[in-house]
């Protein structure tokens, strides 16, 4: 009798065993809505991409950044962490390395925004509950990046381009395994470099290790081996946006941004942008934004300003993870810096080219003429163009904001948190009351939560 | 010298001289005694000198001296004081009302049908103390969900009061049309659909009576799901009292008008307060025009004053800018004409019959309802049957069947959110005729771009109504097949299978160009489940020896339920207009459910009675549930209940009728939802995925346990003119199997776990008298009232020190240690230590950083009052009820407040600027008040912003004119005159008549549908209630 009862509670619909492909999708497509929603929510504002309009008050375009802004991170980053941590743990039952090692890269790509994003979090002791951890300890930001690198070094070695890739078909790359090398190498890349001011880390020279060594360490080297997600809009992949319109529905585009564009007549102003009209509508003005953290009245401005494209939010569509020209501006950089013996211009220059024609734009003969595209030497060029090439791509923009200082944002009358950018998340409130004590030692290690304390990299 | 026994036989028949089968012949003073049978006869073998004792439920006793004779034929008089009333309790088992020890209360079908709602639990308002109604103001089903003595889950689905008709457990839980928030505006998704609960397919003209067991030592023996109490639904049966054919015709036709608007403003048209032209005035331009740029696309009523102004306005007729300016007025129909007088009319045959040996009853009733929101409504058919018969001296057979048919091709979509039509009412702006939105489709774009001219946020509430549509064929079936066998005159044993099976289709559309389905969507929705329960009861009825009674029994249930949902669903349409799977761009998502549970259980009671004095019951019950884990997957519960009829005990004054006192205490155990106790990946919508679920299962959770203790004392004086039933009671819920959160950095939200442990205590007070009692003029008078106190003892231990109920926009309902379940937590207000709101420089409050308790979802307590008259032919009654404290947060306020729609939006227009009261903090620590003037649309944006929970919410106390009633009835002698008619009864009636209440939207009875929740204290986007008046007449012959 009792047998029989426990039998009928087996669900008869849902699946008990994975398969090391089952979770890949699910995984690839949430996180990449879900980035492509926070560069919107957020980093469209910090970094004065756009801003709400009319905005009496307040705002993160101000400086603003309520306690809660992490809470959707943290929930939505661990959620998915924990089907990566069960794919890697499947990948390994079944051998295969190609899924391994892709659970490897996917791991470091969402942890390194997670640590970026709030500094010191769960890791070691994360997502398993199921073995009775409840209360998982903090790992140092140094802890994580280290293990991460580690990690990415791990996955490269264990691609098997040779070994097709027999579970289902994937998303992103559909199953081609040296594009998911290529990704996996070029994400160390960008960790990399994140991590380059400390010198524990000893990134440069890593950096150059890797770059100079493209046969081992085999990186995007043009748009098509991008790790770009194409939403369809055919069911399940569809866009984030469940009504596009909120996408535009009061917002202006910032000036900053704007102005910077219409500076270089660059192409990837038409796919982004709207054209800003005068005060009854009637023509068109060319492109017009509005200064992010405005003082004053929202009459001073007599103009409708520049908003998004509302294409840019409505499937068919893409979700940026890591785009092949932020490979390419890596490279500049580092050999800006000297890191490398490489060319800077000729990197700037294939970033600049891979950026436009990523976003389906044609780049002007004439564009590097100008004196304000072309390259000066600087790294505040390149990372002004960087600044563009990120568009879209999660909280990259702010995170290389923090690293940098650049690009160099203009200052509004409004800024708030004493004029200072805020440089992390909140912990989420439901970390202080269902971990309280590992909580307390998190923020005293860190120096407190606060979002004016800086992460470890940033020190 | 013990004289010599003798046979006696007869027949004990009732006051109409109809036989009485069961009833109870004892030798007086021996443990000899029987039965009668079918016919009424009994055989007993009795001393010439000896006495017999007969009775029967429901009469008084009755000693007859044998005096020699052999053939005695006895006739029982019913009993005419109330405590012998007899009362359907747990099990179908009949008990005399004076024998019960916990409180129950008997709602008549009459009762039920006096002023009818769509929804026969409507009609329980106000009737029954302790009981209370949830619904959520969806439309013309409006699921109701039923509870008693306040909530003792955490889980807000756990509180449903169990629905058994005519022995049959019903599934009164709702099953959602896949959208699980009220709240959905910008998620892209559907909104949720009332589609009704099984309960709303009960037809109340074949309800005979409804028992109300508050209890759950009343309902130990319908196990854990009674745990809430139960409404025990008895429908009618064929009466033996009438030889040959009986039949009943019942009309009933009603109106509805929506009962209450909120108080819209009509002196200020669109804008956004922020839009002048160039001589500084504020304007308004449907478009960019010569007066300057577009103002027509706001959504908010800030614009400028309606003084007849000229401008440039949408043309209707060209479905653009108007060629002329036009006058600026206000369209005060705009939203109230969208309305209609909505109607219900029901026609019902009933027929019965029945001799000495068999009865049946056959009923068809049709009802066809026609809501206040054009194209809505339903159509009922119901057809009933219940018929018994014994067969052979010692078996009866008994079968009751209930078919249901409920059809719609289209219900409203209720909650905040395009589709539905509340947020078109909240949205709507006074200059706006209905005429704009009169024409669904943009000419030439038949199907493919609605017309919405002002914004693509505000779906046309036409084409809501006409193209939104969603559909619903419900086919329920509710029956069950009893035997029972009489082995001998002590011991029967009663075989009952009982059957609840719905079969539900369902389908939505949702038309190209709307807010959140560019391209058009088709959902079709299948659901069957079906609940068995197979009982024995086997009962050994010790004649009374000497002064001490004995009934006692065992039994055993099995219960299976089975519930499959599948749906399919294609979001872009090839083909626009066309509602076929088959037209989607891709291939349909299929998602199915099925679960599956199984309970059986023992179980044993035993009624003893002293003298009919004092009244124990005791119980027993161990079940076996399929949804708990192996070890912990049998518990048993025990209850004890008592009796004391104290006027019969003590020596107490005449006057007194009835002094009696109760005391019960009892444990019921519940289970849980199936599949709790391992791991599965949740289903994906990319093929061939899954993901990591966010519960976390658990391998050893135990059954919830709730002990509850009960005291009642019921007085009667004055034979009955005079009465009280006056109740308090406590429940404890422990180791509530809930789903407690946890740090997703465990990677899961969510863990099962056996927490928490909620207290509810309370008064229950029923006042009844007959101040009037004369033989042309009756007057009786009701009155309820019960308060409930909810307390939450504790949660996980440890784990949280809160937990979240539910949530509805930005309001909470959370549960903290020493709160309540009914807790609204949100953001308020920061204020100075005088109390006063703090400003910012800026001149608008201060926004908290932490959210705060606002208020209780609960009333302090619910009242009835009920008075019925009679005078001659004429009948009359009256009912108000209502609650008094309770807050509730209303979404529409919010939004109608932000958008400068309603009237006390107005104060600050005509200056320009309000200037807020409160103070604002100094860099000292003191406080200065404040004085920044911002302009109106800034002000009430953020003083009643969205998650302003505090300035949102209102007192939910209201009082209503519940029912009201005039019947006249043709006197018999006119009718005998016809030769066909038996009676004839013609009444008029008003539901829901008058409200006062201070809730500013439209009715304080509302809920948020959270789409199989509905959850207490939140409004989000209500539609009106309604008004009803109504003609009923009944014939029959």
């Amino acid at each position: 009798c009792t047998d029989k009862l426990e039998e009928l509670n087996v669900d008869p619909n849902r699946i008990e065993r994975i398969s090391p492909g089952t979770l890949l999708n699910p995984i690839v497509y949430e996180l990449g809505s879900f980035n492509t929603s926070r560069a919107d929510g957020f980093t469209f504002d910090i970094m004065q991409v756009a801003l709400p309009f009319p905005s009496v008050s307040g705002g993160v375009h101000r400086y603003v950044v309520s306690e809660s802004a992490g809470n959707s991170t943290w929930t939505t980053y661990y959620r998915w962490l924990a089907n990566i941590r069960e794919m890697r743990l499947a990948a390994q039952a079944a051998q295969d390395p190609n899924y391994e090692a892709i659970a490897l890269t996917l791991n470091a790509w969402t942890y390194a925004n997670l640590t970026d994003a709030f500094g010191d979090v769960p890791m070691t002791e994360a997502a398993r509950a199921e073995e009775g951890i409840l209360y998982p300890t903090f790992d140092s930001q140094q802890q994580i990046y280290t293990q991460l690198l580690q990690d990415l070094e791990t996955a490269n070695g264990l691609f098997n381009r040779s070994r097709t890739m027999v579970y289902g078909s994937d998303l992103l790359y559909a199953n081609d395994v040296a594009s998911w090398q290529r990704f996996c190498n070029s994400l160390r890349l960008r960790l990399l470099l994140r991590v380059s001011k400390r010198p524990e880390m000893n990134a440069p020279a890593e950096l150059a290790r890797i770059i100079n060594d493209p046969t081992r360490y085999p990186v995007f080297t043009q748009n098509s081996e991008s790790a770009i997600l194409k939403i369809t809009g055919v069911a399940p992949n569809v866009s984030p946006w469940g009504r596009a319109i909120d996408f535009t529905n009061a917002r202006a585009a910032g000036e900053f941004f704007i102005d910077n564009l219409n500076a270089w007549s660059d192409p990837r102003l038409a796919k982004w942008n709207t054209l800003a009209r005068n005060k009854t509508n009637t023509t068109t003005i060319g492109y017009r934004g509005i200064p992010s953290a405005y003082g004053g009245s929202d009459a001073q401005f007599q103009y409708v300003p520049s908003n998004f494209n509302i294409a840019l939010a409505t499937a068919p569509m893409v979700a940026v993870l890591l785009p092949y020209a932020e490979v390419e501006f890596i490279k500049a950089e580092c050999a800006q810096r000297g890191w490398t013996t490489a060319d800077a211009r000729t990197h700037y220059e294939r970033g600049v080219r891979a950026s436009i024609e990523q976003w389906g734009a044609v780049v002007p003969a004439t564009y590097f003429q100008q004196p304000a595209a072309s390259y000066d030497g600087t790294l505040q060029r390149i990372l002004l163009q960087k600044y563009y090439a990120l568009f879209f791509v999660d909280y990259q923009a702010w995170f290389e904001y923090r690293r940098t200082g650049l690009p160099v944002l203009p200052r509004g009358q409004d800024l708030q948190n004493g004029g200072r950018m805020p440089v992390r998340f909140k912990y989420p409130l439901v970390v202080q009351t269902t971990n309280a004590t590992n909580y307390r030692s998190a923020v005293q290690q860190m120096g407190g939560d606060d979002v004016n304390t800086k992460v470890w990299w940033e020190k | 010298v013990l004289a010599q026994a003798q046979s006696v036989t007869g027949l004990v028949t009732d006051e109409k001289g109809q036989a009485l089968p069961g009833a109870t012949v004892v030798v007086k003073g021996s443990t000899t005694g029987a039965t009668t049978d079918a016919e009424g006869r009994y055989r007993v073998q009795a001393a010439p000198d000896a006495t017999l004792l007969v009775t029967f439920i429901g009469y008084t006793p009755r000693e007859v001296p044998v005096s020699g004779q052999e053939a005695l034929n006895v006739q029982l008089a019913p009993d005419a004081k109330q405590l012998n009333e007899v009362v359907v309790t747990a099990l179908g088992i009949k008990r005399e009302q004076k024998a019960l020890g916990y409180a129950t209360q008997t709602v008549s079908g009459e009762s039920l049908t006096n002023a009818r709602p769509n929804n026969f639990a409507q009609a329980l308002s106000g009737k029954v103390a302790g009981l209370n109604l949830i619904s959520p103001g969806s439309g013309p089903v409006n699921s109701t969900r039923i509870s008693l003595r306040g909530d003792n889950s955490l889980n807000p689905n756990g509180n449903n009061a169990l629905i058994v008709l005519d022995g049959v457990p019903m599934n009164s839980g709702l099953n959602g049309s896949g959208v699980s928030s009220a709240y959905g505006a910008g998620s892209g998704n559907d909104v949720p659909i009332d589609f009704g609960n099984g309960i709303a397919d009960i037809n109340p003209d074949d309800i005979a009576s409804i028992t109300v067991l508050k209890g759950a030592s009343a309902t130990a023996l319908y196990g854990s799901r009674a745990a809430n109490g139960a409404l025990i639904i008895t429908t009618k049966s064929g009466s033996r009292q009438n030889k040959g054919l009986g039949v009943t015709v019942n009309s009933n036709f009603s109106v509805n008008t929506v009962l209450r608007w909120p108080d819209y403003q009509y002196e200020y048209g669109q804008g956004t307060g922020r839009s002048f032209n160039a001589a500084g005035e504020p304007y308004y331009s449907y478009g960019a025009s010569a007066d300057g740029a577009n103002t027509g696309g706001t959504s908010s009523a800030f614009g400028p004053k309606f003084n007849g102004q000229l401008y440039y306005q949408y043309d209707p007729a060209t479905q653009t800018q108007s060629t002329e300016r036009l006058p600026w007025v206000p369209y005060k129909d705009n939203i109230k004409g969208f309305y209609r007088t909505g109607s219900t009319l029901t026609n019902s045959v009933a027929l019965e019959g029945g001799n000495e040996t068999s009865s049946i009853r056959g009923s068809v009733t049709h009802s066809k309802n026609e809501w206040i929101m054009p194209n809505t409504g339903y159509d009922r058919l119901t057809a009933a049957v219940s018929a018994q018969h014994t067969i052979a001296n010692k078996l009866k057979l008994a079968t009751k069947v209930n078919f249901t048919n409920r059809w719609s091709d289209n219900l409203p979509a209720t909650g905040y959110n395009n589709q539905s039509l509340a947020y078109f009412m909240i949205f709507q702006n006074p200059n706006v005729p209905l005429d704009a939105y009169r024409t669904i489709w943009k000419t030439g774009q038949e199907q493919i771009d609605q017309v919405h001219p002002f914004s693509t946020f505000i779906d046309n509430p036409y084409l809501i109504a006409h193209e939104m549509t969603n559909a619903v064929d419900t086919r329920t079936t509710v029956g069950n097949l009893s035997a029972t066998y009489q082995f001998t005159p002590t011991l029967d044993l009663l075989v009952r299978s009982g059957l609840a099976a719905t079969q539900e289709e369902r389908e939505q559309r949702r038309p190209y160009s709307t807010a959140n389905f560019q391209r058009g969507y088709y959902k079709q929705q299948t659901i069957s489940q079906y609940e068995s329960n197979t009982d024995f009861l086997l009962t050994y009825h010790q004649p009374k020896a000497g002064r001490f009674d004995l009934r006692t029994s065992v039994g055993g249930n099995v219960m299976y339920r089975h519930f499959r949902g599948m749906d399919a669903e294609v979001e872009n349409l090839v083909i626009p207009g066309v509602y076929k799977l088959t037209n989607g761009a891709s291939n349909p998502l299929v998602n199915s459910v099925i679960t599956n549970r199984q309970i059986n259980s023992l179980y044993a009671l035993a009624s003893v009675s002293f003298d009919d004095k004092i009244f124990v019951d005791l119980t027993g019950r161990n079940d076996w549930s399929s949804t708990l884990p192996r070890q912990n997957n049998s518990f048993f519960y025990p209850s004890i209940s008592s009796s004391f009829i104290l006027n019969e005990l003590l020596p107490l004054p005449a006057s007194i009728s009835l002094a009696k006192l109760r005391l019960s205490a009892a444990q019921v155990g519940n289970d849980t939802d199936p599949y709790r106790t391992r791991k599965y990946y949740g289903r994906s919508d990319f093929p061939g995925s899954g993901s990591v679920p966010t519960t976390l299962h658990n391998t050893n959770f135990k059954p919830e346990i709730t002990t509850s203790y009960e005291a009642g004392a019921e007085y009667l004086m004055l034979q009955g003119r005079l009465g009280a039933d006056v109740t308090v009671y406590q429940n404890v819920t422990r180791n509530q199997i809930l789903e407690v959160p946890l740090d997703p950095t465990t990677g899961y939200s969510r863990a099962v776990l056996n927490a928490g442990k909620v207290r509810n205590r309370g008064v229950e007070v029923v006042l009844h008298g007959r101040p009037v009692d004369a033989e042309n003029f009756k007057w009786k008078s009701t009155v309820t009232w019960a308060r409930n106190r909810n307390r939450v003892m504790s949660l996980a231990e440890g784990l949280v020190d809160q937990q979240v109920i539910g949530t509805g926009g930005t309001a909470t309902l959370l549960a903290t240690v020493g709160g309540t379940t009914g807790d609204i937590w949100g953001y308020g207000f920061d204020r100075a230590p005088d109390g006063q709101i703090l400003y910012t420089k800026d001149g608008l409050p201060v926004q908290p950083a932490n959210i705060k308790y606002i208020g209780r979802a609960f009333a302090d307590w619910k009242g009835g009052f009920l008075n019925e008259f009679q005078v001659r032919n004429f009948r009359f009654s009256i009912l108000f009820d209502g609650q008094y404290g309770g807050i509730i947060y209303s979404q529409t306020h919010h939004k109608m407040t932000e958008q400068g729609k309603l009237e006390h939006t107005l104060r600050g227009r005509e200056e320009g600027y309000i200037i807020g009261d409160g103070v604002v903090p100094n860099a000292d620590g003191s406080y200065s008040p404040n004085t920044k003037q911002v302009i109106p649309a800034a002000y009430y944006a953020e003083y009643y912003r969205r998650a302003n929970i505090e300035a949102n919410s209102f007192d939910a106390s209201f009082l209503k004119l519940r029912e009201t009633r005039i019947d006249y009835t043709i006197p018999a002698s006119l009718l005998a005159r016809t030769k066909a008619l038996r009676g004839a009864t013609i009444g008029l009636y008003g539901r829901d008549l008058a409200m006062w209440t201070k809730f500013p939207m439209f009715d304080p009875e509302t809920a948020a549908l959270n789409g199989s929740t509905i959850l207490p204290g939140v409004e989000m986007g209500q539609l009106p209630s309604t008004r009803t008046m109504g003609v009923n007449v009944t014939l029959q012959f």
